[in-house]
Order: C-alpha cells, then sequence, then structure tokens
C-alpha cells in the first residue's frame, strides 16, 4: 500500500512516518528511493564520515545540554507518531585545520627555522598573518602554548595522526580526524569564491551519518539509554588528552566571542519506518562496543564505523525485500563471507559473488514493486481513464515522485498515462550514480566487508578489521566457534560455515559442502593470526574476546 | 626365515593404524592374533576413577580428551579392575553398562558418548543432564567423550527447535565453561561430575614410561633369539633403529636421541599442539620400524629388514627421517598431529655454517669421531657416497637434488643425536630447526617452573624485555631493564607507536611503581610475565599477563637479536597489541580513572646510547 505525506504529497510506503516538519524537499527529483529507504543514505560518504557525522549530533547535543542524546519518536495530539526533529551545529575549527590539513609553514619553520624560540615565533607570525586574518582569527595564543614551533609541530603531528581517510586527497574542507572531543570535530563544507565564506554543500558528508544517528535513537528504549550512558562515560563527558590538544591549538578562536558565525547549522533527515529489529541489533553492537573496558575509546570507534556500516547495508538490503515481497523484515538473501580472498578455484567465492549480485539488484526489485503498487493504488488509477488522463497522470508523477518527462518525440503531456509510467520506472531504475545501490555497493567495499578485483568481479571477503569487529561485538565469554557462526548467521545474516550454509539455502541446495567446511577453517585461521581463537583440541575451539572483563556490563549498569 | 611376532604386532601402532573409535579393541584384537602382551600404558588415573565411582558417596565422571588419549583405555581398565568385569566379558553387547554400587546406586557407563545410536542418544543425555545437575542421586555415570563432541551434543539437545531445553543449555554453558578454563570440578558445586582432560593429565613422565614399556618389551630378546641377524656387524635395521632411540650404545646417559625426541613433543604441548599418547607410540614405532621405499607400506617387516642387510640399503630405514614421517606419504603424514608438527618444525631444513662445516669437512674432529660412535650406521656410511664430490669441488657430477636430501638427512641426524651444546662449544641444535630458541624456552620453562636458576631467568627475561620494546615502538632500542607499553591514537595500520601515556614498568621491583614477575602458569603449564604494582590497593583487578608460548618466544627474540621472522610475526604482534593495548588500559584505570590528562601524555624516542626516553608535549596548560 502507498499513501501520501500530509504535508508535501509525496509517496510513502503505507507503514512510513510522515516526514518531519522542518525537512526542506523543495530541490529534491526522483522521490522513489527516499520513500522507501529514507533521506539519505549516500553513495559518496564514506563510512569514516557516516561515524563521524553521527558524531557531530551526539557532541552538539551533548555540548548543547540536552537532556537526551537522542530525540525519540513521540505521538503527535491525534496519538499519531512523529518523526523527530533535529537540529545541530557543526564548528567549522577553522584555525585547526587550517594548521593540520593545508599549512605548509609550521613544519619548515620548526624544521629549517632559527633554534632561537623567540625568533621562529617571529617567522611563524610573520608567515601566518595574512593567512589569518583571511580566515578572521589569529595564531597568537599559540606562543604561550608551546614552549616552541617545533613543540606546535610535533603536535599537529599527533593530531593529524588520528586523520580518517588519510590519503584521499580531498579537499581541505573535506579532511577530518578521529572524533575524540568536541573541538576534534569539522564541518565538513565548501571554501566559497569569496573570503570567509563556508558553506555546508554537503559534497562528501550528506546525512548518512544523520540517518545513523536516527537508527540509533529508535532502537528500544532500553538499549538506547545504554547506550547514551556509555557515550557519554566514554566519549562524551571524557576530556580526552588529544582533545585537550586540539582545543589548546584552537585556543582563541572559541573565545572570540564570534562562535555562532564560526558553526554551521543543519537538521536531519527522513528515516520512515519507526521500529526495526536492525535498530536494536545496531544498538547492542555500540553496547557491546562501547563496554569493553579494555579497549581505549580511540581504539573502538573503527569497529564502531564497520559494523554500523554493516547494519546500514543490511538496512538497504531489508528494506528491498520488504517492499518487493511485503513479508517481514530480515529475510533477504544472506550474505556469504568468502575467507580466502581469493576467486581462484574457490565455490565460495563464486556462491558469494552471487549473493552480492543478488544484492545489488534487490534496491531495482523493490523499487519497480514499489511502482508496480503505485500503480494499482488509488491515487494512480483516479488519475487515469478521464478525459484529462495525460495531464493528470504527470501532474501525480510529479506531486507524488517529484518526477517530470524531460520532453522528447513521444513523451511528455502527450505521451499516453501507461507509457509515461514506463518512463519513470525506467529513470528510477537507470541510475548508476547516486542511486541506493551505488550507496550499497560502495558502502560494503568502503567498509571492508566485499571487494573487487579485475575479472573476478565483485564478492563479500571481509577485511582483518571487519573480522575483528564482529568478535568484539559478539564475544563476550569466550564462546565454541560453531556458536560464534551461528550468531554471525542470526544476527546479520552472515553465512561462513557449512551448518549455516545448510540453515540459510537447505540442505539439498547444490553447494560444496567441502568447500564451506575449508571456508570455516580459513576464518579461524585468521582468527588464530588476529588472536581470537583459543583451541583446547582437534574438535574444540574457543573464539575469544581478549579485551571483555567480566566487570564490562556491571560498569554500565553502575553508571545508568 | 625367522621372524619376530612382536615387530607385526607393533605394526599395528604405526602411521596406517585402524580407525579411531575402535581403536582400544583393534589393539587388544592384534595383541591377541600375534600372541603377544599389549603395551602397558600408565594409566594412574584407573585407580583414582575406581576409587571415586565406588566409594560411599560417588561422583560422575566426564572422561574427555583428543582421540588416542586412551578414554577407552581408561574405562576398560576401571570396568577390569575396580568393577569386577572379567576380561572375556569386555566390551560385551550392550553400548550402556550397568553395575550396582555403593548403597543400592546404579552405574552407567558409556564408553563413547557420540556412539549412541539416535534412538536412545536424547534419553540418555536427559538422564546425564538430571545426574549432574543432582536431580537424581541413585544414578551415578562414567561416560567419555571428546571434547568437541560433548558440548556437541549438549548444544544440540538444548536447541531442539520445538522446545528449547533451558536446563540443557545450562549444562552446556557449565561444561563449556569447564572445559575452557581447564577445572576438573565445578568450584561452584552446581555440576556435579569430576571432568578429567586426559590431554591435560598427560604428563611427560607417563609418556616416558609408555615409551619404555614399548622399547623395553619381553619379547625383543625372546622374539629374536635365533635370528640370524640378531647380532649381525652391521645388523637388523629394526634393531639398529631400537638401540638408537634407548641409546644403550653409549656410556652413561646416552640418551640423547630420546631426549630430542621428548623435547620436541614438550615444545609443541608449550604451543598447544597436544601430541596424544597413541600417536606418540606411532612416532616410536616409525623411528624405528619406518621404510621409505614404498609409501603405501611404510613400515618394515622382519623379510624386509632381511633384504635391507642384505642389500645394505640402511638409507631407506633412516630412523631420523623417520622421526620426521619421512617415510610417509604428504596426506598421511598430515593426518598426525605428530608428524605434521614436526614437519612444520623444520628440522633439518636450517642450519648453520659450523653444522655444516661438521658434515662436509667434519670439523671439529673429536665431535665428528664421537658422533660415528654412537652411530656408525646412519652418518659417515651413507654420506660418504656424496661427500667427496661436493668437497672436491665436482661440482657438475654433482646431483644437486640427492645431495640436498642427503644433507637434509644428515642435519637431522646432527639434531638428534648432538650432545647438549654446552659439552661442545658448537651452536645449539636448534638452530636446525625453526625454532632457533627451543631449547632456552624448555630451559627457561623449567627454570620459572623450578624457580632454582635465577640467572638463566633474569638473562632470559632481559631479551624478551628487548624484543617486545622493539616489536612495540619500531625503534632499535637496547633498553632491558624497563618494559614500555607504547601505542598510536586509534587503530592504525602502522603497528608500532610512541604515544606513551602510563608508568614505566621495570623489570626489578627496585624502583618505579610497577615492575615485572616472571611466574610459572600451572594452568597453561608455562611461564608468565605478570605486571604487578608496587602498592596493590585491594580494588585492584589482576593485570593481564602477557602468556609466553614458544611462538611468542621465538619472535620475541629473534627481534631482540635483530631479525624480524616474517612467517609468524604477524600473528604475534597481534599477541604483543593485544596485551599491550588491554594492560595500557588496566593501568590507565588505576593511575587516572582511565582517560590520561594532557600533561600525561609523553612521545618516546631513543638516546645516544640505544635507551628509550620519554618527553612531555612542551605545552603550558592554563
Amino acid at each position: 500500500m502507498i499513501r501520501r505525506d500530509q504535508g508535501s504529497g509525496v509517496a510513502l510506503p503505507h507503514d512510513a512516518l510522515d516526514l518531519p516538519d522542518h525537512l526542506e524537499i523543495g530541490g529534491i527529483r526522483d522521490w522513489a528511493d527516499y520513500g522507501i529507504w529514507g533521506l539519505l543514505l549516500y553513495d559518496e560518504q564514506p563510512p569514516w564520515f557516516t561515524l563521524i557525522e553521527c558524531m557531530h549530533i551526539l557532541f552538539y547535543r551533548e555540548g548543547a545540554h540536552k537532556e537526551n542524546l537522542f530525540e525519540p519518536v513521540t505521538h503527535d495530539a491525534r496519538g499519531k507518531l512523529k518523526h523527530e526533529a533535529v537540529t545541530y551545529r557543526v564548528p567549522l575549527n577553522l584555525g585547526l585545520r587550517h594548521l593540520l590539513f593545508r599549512d605548509l609553514e609550521t613544519p619548515r619553520v620548526a624544521t629549517h627555522g632559527t633554534p632561537n624560540a623567540q625568533a621562529q615565533w617571529q617567522i611563524f607570525a610573520e608567515r601566518t598573518e595574512r593567512i589569518a586574518s583571511d580566515l578572521g582569527l589569529s595564531f597568537n595564543h599559540l606562543q604561550t602554548v608551546f614552549e616552541d614551533v617545533k613543540s606546535l609541530n610535533d603536535a599537529l603531528d599527533l593530531l593529524r595522526s588520528t586523520e580518517v581517510e588519510a590519503y584521499s586527497g580531498r579537499r581541505w574542507t573535506s579532511r577530518h580526524i578521529l572524533p575524540l572531543g568536541p573541538d576534534m570535530l569539522f564541518a565538513d563544507v565548501r571554501e566559497g569564491k569569496s573570503e570567509g565564506k563556508y558553506n555546508a554543500d554537503r559534497r562528501f558528508v550528506r546525512r548518512s551519518g544523520e540517518m545513523l544517528y536516527l537508527m540509533l535513537g529508535r532502537a528500544c528504549s532500553d538499549l538506547r539509554k545504554d547506550v547514551e550512558t556509555l557515550l557519554r562515560q566514554r566519549l562524551l563527558a571524557q576530556n580526552t588528552p588529544w582533545n585537550q590538544l586540539a582545543k589548546l591549538i584552537r585556543g582563541g578562536e572559541t573565545t572570540a566571542g564570534s562562535h555562532s558565525e564560526q558553526t554551521v547549522e543543519l537538521s536531519t533527515g527522513y528515516l520512515p519506518i519507526p521500529h526495526l529489529p536492525v535498530y536494536n541489533r545496531l544498538a547492542q553492537d555500540w553496547k557491546a562496543l562501547l563496554s569493553l573496558n579494555g579497549k581505549p575509546i580511540e581504539d573502538l570507534l573503527d569497529p564502531l564505523m564497520r559494523l554500523s556500516t554493516l547494519h546500514q547495508t543490511i538496512y538497504i538490503l531489508n528494506r528491498s525485500q520488504t517492499t518487493r515481497t511485503g513479508g517481514p523484515p530480515d529475510e533477504f538473501p544472506p550474505f556469504v563471507f568468502e575467507l580466502a580472498g581469493s576467486a581462484r578455484n574457490n565455490a565460495v567465492q563464486r556462491i558469494s559473488l552471487g549473493q552480492y549480485g543478488s544484492h545489488m539488484r534487490l534496491p531495482r526489485q523493490g523499487i519497480d514493486a514499489f511502482i508496480d503498487t503505485f500503480s494499482q493504488s488509488d491515487h494512480w488509477t483516479a488519475a487515469i481513464g478521464t478525459s484529462m488522463e495525460r495531464g493528470r497522470a504527470s501532474q501525480t508523477l510529479k506531486d507524488m515522485f517529484r518526477w517530470e518527462n524531460d520532453g522528447g518525440e513521444t513523451s511528455g503531456r502527450r505521451a499516453p498515462p501507461s507509457h509515461m509510467l514506463e518512463q519513470f520506472r525506467a529513470s528510477a531504475l537507470k541510475g548508476s550514480r547516486r542511486s541506493i545501490w551505488a550507496t550499497f555497493s560502495n558502502q560494503t567495499k568502503g567498509a571492508g566487508m566485499a571487494i573487487a578485483k579485475r575479472r573476478a568481479g565483485t564478492w563479500y571477503a571481509p577485511n582483518d578489521a571487519v573480522l575483528e569487529a564482529l568478535v568484539l561485538a559478539n564475544v563476550k565469554d569466550p564462546v565454541e566457534l560453531g556458536v560464534f557462526l551461528d550468531d554471525l548467521y542470526e544476527r546479520y545474516r552472515i553465512v561462513v560455515g557449512q551448518q549455516q550454509a545448510q540453515r540459510a539455502f537447505g540442505s539439498d541446495a547444490a553447494m560444496s559442502l567441502e568447500q564451506l567446511k575449508i571456508n570455516e577453517q580459513r576464518l579461524e585461521h585468521r582468527l588464530r593470526i588476529l588472536g581470537f581463537v583459543d583451541r583446547k583440541s582437534d574438535a574444540c575451539a574457543f573464539v575469544v574476546n581478549p579485551y571483555y572483563e567480566r566487570g564490562d556490563e556491571a560498569r554500565v549498569e553502575a553508571a545508568a | 626365515m625367522h621372524q619376530n611376532p612382536l615387530i607385526d604386532f607393533l605394526r599395528s601402532y604405526g602411521p596406517n593404524a585402524a580407525s579411531d573409535a575402535l581403536y582400544d579393541e583393534h589393539v587388544q584384537e592384534e595383541a591377541r592374533k600375534h600372541g603377544v602382551e599389549e603395551i602397558k600404558i600408565s594409566a594412574p588415573l584407573v585407580d583414582e576413577i575406581g576409587i571415586l565411582l565406588t566409594s560411599d558417596s560417588p561422583t560422575n565422571v566426564v572422561l574427555t580428551g583428543t582421540a588416542g588419549d586412551g578414554k577407552t583405555y581408561h574405562i576398560r581398565q576401571v570396568a577390569l579392575k575396580h568393577l569386577g568385569t572379567r576380561p572375556e566379558e569386555w566390551p560385551g553387547e550392550d553400548l550402556v553398562l550397568k553395575y550396582s554400587i555403593a548403597n543400592g546406586r546404579e552405574l552407567r557407563v558409556i564408553r563413547d558418548l557420540s556412539e549412541l545410536p539416535e534412538s536412545v542418544k536424547a534419553e540418555e543425555i536427559d538422564h546425564i543432564t538430571r545426574c549432574l545437575l543432582g536431580a537424581d542421586e541413585q544414578t551415578v555415570y562414567l561416560v567419555a567423550a571428546n571434547d568437541g563432541q560433548l558440548l556437541e551434543m549438549w548444544r544440540s539437545a538444548s536447541q531442539q527447535q520445538d522446545s528449547p531445553n533451558a536446563t540443557q543449555n545450562r549444562v552446556y554453558q557449565l561444561l563449556s565453561n569447564m572445559l575452557r578454563e581447564e577445572w576438573e570440578e565445578d568450584e561452584r558445586g552446581i555440576l556435579k561430575a569430576r571432568i578429567y582432560n586426559l590431554s591435560r593429565r598427560l604428563h611427560p613422565s607417563i609418556v616416558d614410561e609408555t615409551i619404555d614399556h614399548l622399547l623395553e618389551h619381553p619379547r625383543w630378546d625372546e622374539g629374536c633369539q635365533g635370528c640370524n641377524h640378531f647380532d649381525g656387524e652391521k645388523g637388523c635395521p629394526i634393531r639398529r633403529n631400537r638401540s638408537l632411540l634407548r641409546g644403550a650404545t653409549t656410556n652413561g646417559d646416552g640418551r640423547v636421541f630420546r631426549n630430542r625426541v621428548r623435547d620436541v613433543i614438550a615444545l609443541a604441548a608449550a604451543n598447544d599442539q597436544h601430541v596424544p599418547l597413541r600417536q606418540i607410540l606411532t612416532l616410536v614405532v616409525n623411528i624405528v620400524l619406518g621404510d621409505s621405499e614404498d609409501q603405501d607400506n611404510p613400515l618394515l617387516t622382519c623379510a624386509k629388514a632381511h633384504e635391507r642387510v642384505l642389500g645394505s640399503e640402511y638409507s631407506k630405514t633412516n630412523p631420523y627421517d623417520n622421526a620426521v614421517g619421512g617415510n610417509l606419504a604428504d596426506d598421511t603424514r598430515r593426518r598426525f598431529t605428530i608428524f605434521s608438527t614436526l614437519e612444520s618444525y623444520g628440522i633439518g631444513l636450517e642450519t648453520t655454517n659450523q653444522f655444516d662445516e661438521l658434515l662436509l669437512r667434519r670439523q671439529p674432529a673429536s665431535l665428528a669421531e664421537a658422533l660415528e660412535r654412537v652411530d656408525p650406521v646412519y652418518g659417515e656410511a651413507l654420506f660418504e657416497k656424496v661427500r667427496p664430490e661436493y668437497v672436491r669441488g665436482a661440482r657438475e657430477r654433482l646431483d644437486l637434488k640427492s645431495f640436498g636430501r642427503a644433507m637434509t638427512s644428515q642435519r637431522r641426524r646432527l639434531f638428534f643425536q648432538l650432545p647438549e651444546s654446552t659439552e661442545t662449544g658448537v651452536d645449539s641444535h636448534w638452530l636446525l630447526t625453526v625454532f632457533h630458541n627451543g631449547g632456552s624456552y624448555l630451559a627457561f620453562q623449567k627454570a620459572v617452573e623450578d624457580g632454582d636458576s635465577d640467572n638463566l631467568v633474569t638473562t632470559i627475561t632481559r631479551r624478551i624485555i628487548k624484543g617486545f620494546n622493539r616489536a612495540q615502538t619500531g625503534m632499535m632500542t637496547d633498553d632491558t631493564e624497563t618494559l614500555w607499553l607504547a601505542g598510536t591514537v586509534g587503530q592504525s595500520d602502522d603497528p608500532t607507536g610512541r604515544v606513551f601515556t602510563i608508568e614505566e614498568i621495570r623489570r626489578t621491583r627496585a624502583t618505579g611503581m610497577f615492575h615485572i614477575d616472571v611466574v610459572h602458569n600451572e594452568k597453561r603449564n608455562r611461564p608468565h610475565i605478570q605486571v604487578v604494582s608496587r602498592f596493590p590497593s585491594p580494588y585492584e583487578e589482576e593485570l593481564k599477563p602477557l602468556d609466553v608460548r614458544p611462538l611468542l618466544f621465538e619472535y620475541l627474540l629473534r627481534v631482540a637479536d635483530g631479525s624480524l621472522p616474517s612467517s609468524f610475526s604477524r600473528q604475534c604482534h597481534q599477541e604483543v597489541k593485544h596485551f599491550t593495548t588491554m594492560l595500557r588500559q588496566q593501568i590507565a584505570r588505576i593511575l587516572y580513572d582511565e582517560v590520561p590528562s594532557l600533561e600525561r601524555v609523553q612521545m618516546l624516542s631513543l638516546d645516544s646510547e640505544g635507551k628509550i626516553r620519554r618527553d612531555q608535549m612542551r605545552v603550558t596548560v592554563q
């Protein structure tokens, strides 16, 4: 079933929330995707930037002393569920990011300058004067903080060592470091033509992190509260030394008084479905990871990033499948993880390749089904079969899907409605960039779950960081390897060994069980090299999480 | 021609043995067939179990262990010695044997839990579950299964699709916990059972005694009486190999070969590669009877031994090659933990100039002669055919492949026969393997356990610290007195890091807040490096120790010596990383409630003497 959004009139699945009031969709075309998956999972946003965007909101809410980190979905006066409306500000942090990502003078002065600290600062001041004034700030405070320019340079090196997506060659205003405190955040912006103008063009950071934030916020309230507590305890309320350092370098900027000009204001997008099991599993993984006191928070961000992306890809598949079949969630074709990372003589690789292919088709099938449902709905049938049908059909597509035919011989208002609908369908299924399947493809590869090789294609071959993340989030006390594999299947629909393959595909499916056995052994081998396996005998091995301590949960509960 | 029935019987212990499940029966039958007494296995647990079961308050007993550790053997012996079963009644038809024991209780004995047919399995598992949880005290069980099967049975019992079973899940959790932690009794007394893991109970003395029983079997002399080759010039290769292994040809403690076999098994065990007793017997039989002519038929018979003597074909019966499974087909070798382990040691594939000098130029002469006296058959006698061509430089006539093979065999002989390096001044024989420091490891392990050689422990601990610091920081430091737990900010591909946020850890207790204790860990049976704080608070948790396995030891010592062994460095580096990360967090919690202040952040660098120094970030924090 399809219904129309109360405010904007766009097409929505029957179980979706209305769009939040603040959401401006005037500029949006081709709505079909957004109705199914929301606004927006963006193909050019790397997984690290998704996590960082989510942290932008969390740090903002902590800094603004909001009572809750997450804004729960609430009922309006008529008892209808209402979409969250969350507005947040992200600092531009220009001084620090200039020194980290654009400045060439500091290392020069530090290495070639005179050994006299005072003279060094003199040169530094001369060389940075112009840029400082362009940025509308001053670097003078650095002299009082750092003994000499070399110390400043060392500090910058240290912070730079936490850059994510380093070597990507992005513009200096789209480079980011680990979000280990409020002074380590940078709004992702475009530098305007005129000096001192920066606007959030959402070129690399476009709402995927807001979606992550909304998903976490829609987990059941116990989990949400635990995640809130842990986030505060482990990160948001911690004054990490790295943030202390960033703050010292930033210095004058925050005290300059012109704070409001130095931030960018944003508001979150649209997540259609109020409750889904995948939101809970996402929150469970955040809880499990943040509970690991054996690892410092800066080491936990990597697994958080990977599993958040894994859940977002599961979300994409879930929504596709539900839209296609109308069935319950979590019935999409499973992932098959191939553990050798090689396509040679590898039956498991071929199965995995097939699963990847079917996943890439699934969103298109979802859109196709969505349009089919629409074509049988009153919205469409009422528009056709009248004397004005061409005009009304065209208007309906424009109103509900923000789609307009851009001309051509057999198109436009002259085409019959059925033809028009097929043109719309073709255009919705066509896209390569900016499509949800492009997002799926980039996310799975970006998070290290899938690899693409020439001639062999793309398939699921997780890297070591993904394996580590899965162990850290799913193992507390040691578990038998077989139990761990079952958990992966139940929680993520990931197939590794024989037994999960039989559960996923049925025991009659034509598969090489021998090869799956080898695949399982490869997983064990890789986990052993990573230090996560304790083999007791040739018949019995445990997966261990060396960072789990018995007291971890007790600490969360005590703090909550 | 003369035949000793013992030889045919021993062949049944060889690497072509029957299937796992029926092994005990198979051996008994072979013994009967050949009219030879079976090899006596030392099994001190038999009486312990017998007493437990026949006491006034009997306890359930679960026997577990790897295939070949003697689960069935133990059960048979308990039945024969303590439960009144007569040998001819064993094993009988019933899969569940029933006995009446004290106070009207019933003892149910199941030799192999996994052998139970599906039809009775569920019911029996149910019953065992009740007994294990103390709900039925009128029945006592003695059951055997390997650890994986044991867990699998309760796991699947608890996961029945139609009715998930909480009780059985409870037993699964308890069993899994006990097996993992290697507890024989449940500390909290919930699980009413004694769990004996025969793999962990395999004490070196049991191994030694059992090898003795095999090598000193009465039929050796009796059965060979009257054979032409009993005391020939070179003699029967079987008797020759046996006597080399017994070490009887030299005066005094000449059991070098046997001690080396014992050492490699000990090193494997310390690396968590457990070799079951049956495979140790297989190894001994293969050393004595191995023959490399036909991989499908890799063991000598008396007839074939006769041929070897006549043709003087001793290169085919080389016991040092046999010891590493050189007479076996690749897939046979890999099927046996013992041979695949020995293969992974690469014995004879590594070498030093000294060893090659000893083989090719017989220098030092006194040592070469001593080795000849120990073994006049497999040394010079075999090697003299190839060596001259190499030494004289007639390279064009040299068949490199067979020369290489001959060298490898000779190096293996050195590994198994070279006297301790302390006696000869020659390199340690462990340099002929991938575990260059294998000997040091065993000495270290023993010294830590016995606590009687502080000097050795200190010297080696210093080398470990040096290797650790180098692996950790990526700097070529010579610091042996302080353990530096440094890192990066966040996960990074760079395995080394120089950001330091905690306190130094001293090698000795003299100064500083934290120091190292090298302790013997009973459970793992190997040294642990334990960091302790000088003034521990009563609430302080136990700090995570560094579990020093031979592989990690090898890695750290090689790094300390300036090389990086690539084949296993990644795994070892991960271990170092986990240890460091976890310990830094624990220490951070002791020092300042987890997150350090900026003043605590220091960067490590090397001073001019190769010592590590730390520098604060030079900032003024207002």
